[in-house]
């Protein structure tokens, strides 16, 4: 072994991360070569320094009162799940919620696209999607692929996508496609109350006039809002997507719940 | 309250007895990484509020700490991250790899020299330090330099490639070093060479 794969290896070493054989080749790599020992001593001793001057200990009434906030958490979240009366909410009632879910996208699809006003057209893509959902369903439950989907909307369109808004929070998200357009599609939801997130690319979707029901201005920024029969869409565009919100409860503000930078007029 | 299943109370228990433990240990981090005690407050609630809604999706046996930080790591990424990347102040790749030993091995053999750059350095001038480096170059030296843990497990906490995990934690030590060094140097504690 020479220095200079000796020196390739050093941290690996100190980290107890290197296999025996090369730790077996850099001991004897050191024994003969005194500037190498030296470079491994130093490093070994600054990394100790360094480690021993960070680990500190958090205050203890810090670290109580910490505790104490976590513990009221989670007995608010026992009693969320006492008041729905299922033994617990994530578990047992996922299906009843993505097929909830899934209502409020039919609904949103059927009003996206006059092409699905008809009835026969608008019944195909409803029953498609109805059972897709037993399809996606088991990705709400995982947090892994949830995160996943966030990370890929976070690349994609550089939004970052909250897990709490207000009182809602996210419970899973999938990738879905709807007119023929894959899109990433969040849910969140307070108790029964839910709100679908989709996130349209911008170049694939228009938000056409019959959508443009109504304008809710907030704060300089421009949103389309959309009421029908007891679902309601709100439009947004922000940068390369179109982020459409939809909810069947009419006195949610759902411009909350739109990731990203939003974009003034 | 009352009403409450029995296997409910059971997952609440260990939960409390599993993953409550570790909160020092999250928030230490949690800390480095959100440089406030609020946002560390925050996160690390967060993240138990998460791990408990995902609690039967932890496997009984496994790492709970790995697992723990795995989901606080996420949110952080997510919600924390500063949204403009900060940008570094030195190029790091222009540091050289043996900088600290070029540097100090002047002071003369055998005087640890090392140790007379760290006698006067504070605690807080080295948290300040870690706080300094790129969120990217932070999170894999707080997980490995804090939390001990092993280059695999960083890969899994912060979803990254193992090898993506070395050459961020070498480079992170590089800037680690140099920006110590650095703050010696302007406080005279040690005597820099012209570079």
């Amino acid at each position: 072994m020479n220095c200079q794969e000796a020196l390739d290896l050093l941290y690996e070493i100190i980290d107890k991360e290197a296999s025996d054989i090369d730790t077996q080749r850099v001991q004897e790599h050191l024994e003969k070569c005194h500037k190498c020992l030296e470079v491994y001593r130093l490093e070994e001793s600054v990394q100790e320094l360094i480690k021993e001057k960070v680990k500190d200990h958090p205050e203890g009434g810090k670290v109580e009162g910490l505790k104490l906030k976590i513990l009221d958490r989670l007995d608010e979240l026992d009693e969320t799940t006492d008041r729905g009366g299922h033994t617990n909410f994530f578990r047992l009632s996922t299906r009843m919620l993505v097929a909830a879910a899934s209502l409020v996208l039919l609904l949103g699809v059927a009003l996206i696209s006059a092409n699905f006003m008809r009835h026969e057209d608008r019944y195909s893509p409803l029953e498609e999607a109805h059972l897709a959902v037993n399809d996606t369903m088991a990705s709400y439950d995982d947090s892994e692929a949830t995160a996943q989907l966030i990370s890929y909307i976070h690349d994609q369109h550089r939004y970052n996508v909250a897990s709490d808004v207000s009182d809602f929070h996210l419970v899973g998200g999938h990738s879905e496609e709807v007119m023929g357009i894959q899109m990433p599609h969040l849910v969140y939801a307070n108790g029964h109350r839910i709100v679908s997130v989709f996130i349209v690319p911008s170049d694939k979707f228009e938000i056409t006039p019959d959508l443009k029901k109504s304008l809710i201005e907030k704060k300089d920024v421009r949103f389309f809002d959309h009421h029908c029969k007891g679902c309601r869409l709100v439009f947004h565009q922000v940068g390369s997507a179109i982020v459409i919100t939809a909810s069947n409860d009419e006195d949610l503000d759902l411009t909350d719940f739109i990731p990203g930078q939003l974009q003034a007029i | 309250m009352a009403d409450r299943s029995k296997e409910e109370l059971a997952k609440r228990k260990a939960f409390e007895t599993e993953a409550l433990p570790h909160m020092d240990a999250l928030y230490r981090t949690a800390l480095r990484m959100t440089k406030n005690e609020n946002d560390a407050e925050d996160l690390v609630q967060e993240a138990y509020v998460k791990a408990y809604r995902f609690w039967d999706k932890f496997e009984p046996g496994s790492n709970c700490r790995a697992w723990l930080f795995k989901i606080m790591t996420n949110i952080f990424i997510n919600d924390y991250r500063s949204k403009s990347r900060s940008p570094m102040a030195v190029n790091v790749d222009e540091i050289d790899d043996n900088f600290l030993y070029g540097q100090l091995s002047t002071l003369g053999p055998g005087d640890d020299p090392e140790r007379q750059m760290f006698a006067k350095i504070f605690d807080d001038d080295v948290k300040k330090a870690i706080e300094n480096l790129p969120d990217d170059f932070r999170l894999v030296v707080v997980l490995s330099f804090l939390e001990g843990f092993s280059y695999q497990e960083i890969a899994e906490i912060a979803d990254l490639q193992l090898g993506t995990v070395k050459s961020r934690l070498h480079r992170g030590r590089k800037l680690l070093q140099k920006e110590l060094f650095d703050y010696a140097v302007k406080n005279g504690y040690v005597k820099g060479l012209a570079t």
